[in-house]
């Protein structure tokens, strides 16, 4: 199967900021979520995958569609939705929706009825007497109801009550039912993230830190408290990265965790008292961290 | 040569774009109809007020819908959504430049026509017609100026300054093309005379035109992405 997205080499630079030699791949019928701070690129990364942005180098292929020569094609499979993205104020969400049935071909009347009810949306309201969570649910119907093969969404879920996000989340779920359709999302939520993605990519001032499934993220970082007197060559473990020492407490962040690690810091004179597992949003702080980061409380 | 999915797709945009903007243009063209009525209602001083209140009119419907349908589009942020809609570049431009030009011919023709018939079928001299007629198309061929200028300048402080500085230069050509003596000669009679001189005006706005709209069209053609 085509896989949904294909970046190669992908470069794109401005005066303050680069996007700098992007490899991503998302396979068809899996989630993404892409995880940066603000100012990472994710938003022009968005844009370079919706043929709105040329980048300056590499190869760009949505849906077996390359950009952004093919961007039309593309753009019949992609649904896009971003937190910047603005309907128009005074007409209403009907009126939206016979635009975007107009303009594609398998909108599906029938699931938009059911969108609007699930989301409890006036479709006869103008725009502008819409709760920004409104909003964001009106986008996503507006996606969702003509059945696109790449859901890209950029940060779907800020500034969103609980309910809110827990409905927009449901429904990106509800598209994973078909095997063939794609999710990429961006969210500074790492629980959002992690709640329905497939593969993680953290994105750190325009260059791809982490690329890898769930999974192997969760499995693999481990945040271990010792006890012990420091030396040098404990920070020169190469699975160590990232070191916080307060007296003779030192906690390790530990990126590539093997059950040999316990017993190697043993041998080094520390007394092991505490091995957990980290949350995606700690793996994200810790991965963006300059190598080997110490602090010294 | 564009495919019919593609002339599809820029009929959509620029129906979406008059839809958007229909409400406010239906006040604007009652507006100019009560201008009409006040230039034909028979008294010098209607006819003055009249006069005024359409140039101001057209001068202001033409601005009003260029920020509309371009600049209100940067500046509410419906770009992205209009963008990520299934066009190219070159379609979505085309688009906006079709609607920005058609909505104006709407009113502009309104006044054009009735203009017409006022002149040629009440006690307004026939003369008058070929004056009224050359500063009308000088509005036409402004707002076809402004509406280029908003298509490739993103700034909105610059597009209200080519926007002043065309409306400015509304008055010097009024003034101008009074004196011009074959037209002057013949404003205030029943004779409707197309001299070398008005027409060569007539031919140098049309010029303006057609080459503020083709290096528009000509440059956004060009585009290969959006931003």
């Amino acid at each position: 199967m085509t896989a949904a997205i294909t970046l190669a080499g992908v470069t794109k630079a401005y005066a303050d900021f680069a996007l700098s030699d992007i490899d991503l791949e998302l396979p068809a019928g899996q989630v993404m979520g892409l995880v940066g701070v603000n100012g990472a690129g994710k938003s022009t990364l968005f844009r370079i995958l919706t043929g709105l942005i040329r980048p300056d180098a590499g190869q760009v292929v949505v849906c077996g569609h390359s950009l952004p020569d093919e961007q039309v094609a593309a753009k019949r499979q992609i649904g896009y939705a971003s937190d910047d993205m603005r309907l128009y104020k005074a007409k209403s969400l009907r009126w939206h929706m016979d635009l975007i049935r107009a303009a594609y071909p398998g909108w599906d009347e029938a699931y938009a009825g059911q969108l609007l009810q699930r989301f409890d949306l006036r479709p006869n309201q103008p725009l502008g007497g819409f709760s920004h969570g409104q909003r964001v649910k009106a986008l996503l119907l507006l996606s969702l109801a003509r059945h696109p093969r790449l859901l890209l969404l950029d940060e779907p879920t800020t500034g969103l009550d609980p309910l809110a996000r827990d409905e927009v989340l449901q429904a990106i779920a509800e598209v994973l039912r078909d095997d063939d359709r794609s999710v990429l999302f961006s969210s500074h939520n790492t629980r959002d993230v992690e709640q329905i993605s497939d593969s993680i990519a953290f994105l750190h001032r325009g260059r791809l830190v982490a690329v890898q499934d769930k999974e192997s993220f969760l499995d693999h970082w481990r945040r271990i408290l010792c006890r012990g007197e420091w030396r040098d060559d404990i920070a020169a473990l190469p699975e160590v990265a990232t070191v916080r020492r307060n007296g003779s407490v030192i906690e390790l962040k530990v990126r590539s965790f093997s059950e040999a690690l316990p017993a190697q810091l043993r041998q080094l004179g520390l007394i092991v008292n505490d091995v957990n597992r980290m949350d995606l949003e700690d793996i994200f702080i810790t991965s963006i961290r300059p190598e080997g980061a110490q602090g010294v409380v | 040569m564009w495919s019919e999915s593609s002339l599809a797709m820029v009929k959509l945009l620029v129906v979406k774009d008059w839809q958007v903007y229909q409400k406010q243009l239906a006040g604007y063209l009652a507006g100019l109809v009560l201008a009409l009525g006040l230039i034909g209602s028979g008294s010098e001083w209607t006819f003055n007020a009249g006069a005024l209140l359409l140039l101001v009119l057209l001068v202001s419907t033409g601005f009003f819908a260029i920020g509309q349908i371009v600049l209100n589009e940067r500046k509410e942020r419906t770009l992205p959504f209009v963008m990520s809609l299934p066009v190219t570049p070159t379609e979505f431009y085309s688009a906006k430049l079709l609607a920005g030009v058609l909505v104006y011919l709407v009113p502009f023709l309104l006044v054009v026509l009735t203009t017409t018939f006022l002149v040629l079928y009440t006690a307004l001299p026939d003369g008058l017609l070929v004056y009224a007629l050359l500063i009308y198309v000088f509005m036409l061929t402004s707002h076809c100026v402004a509406l280029s200028a908003a298509m490739a300048i993103e700034s909105e402080g610059w597009n209200i300054v080519v926007q002043m500085a065309l409306m400015t230069a509304l008055s010097p050509f009024i003034i101008w093309i009074g004196s011009l003596q074959p037209i002057a000669a013949n404003l205030l009679t029943d004779h409707i005379v197309w001299s070398p001189i008005a027409l060569g005006v007539l031919a140098g706005e049309l010029l303006v035109v057609a080459v503020a709209l083709g290096w528009t069209q000509w440059h956004h053609a060009r585009k290969t992405s959006f931003l």
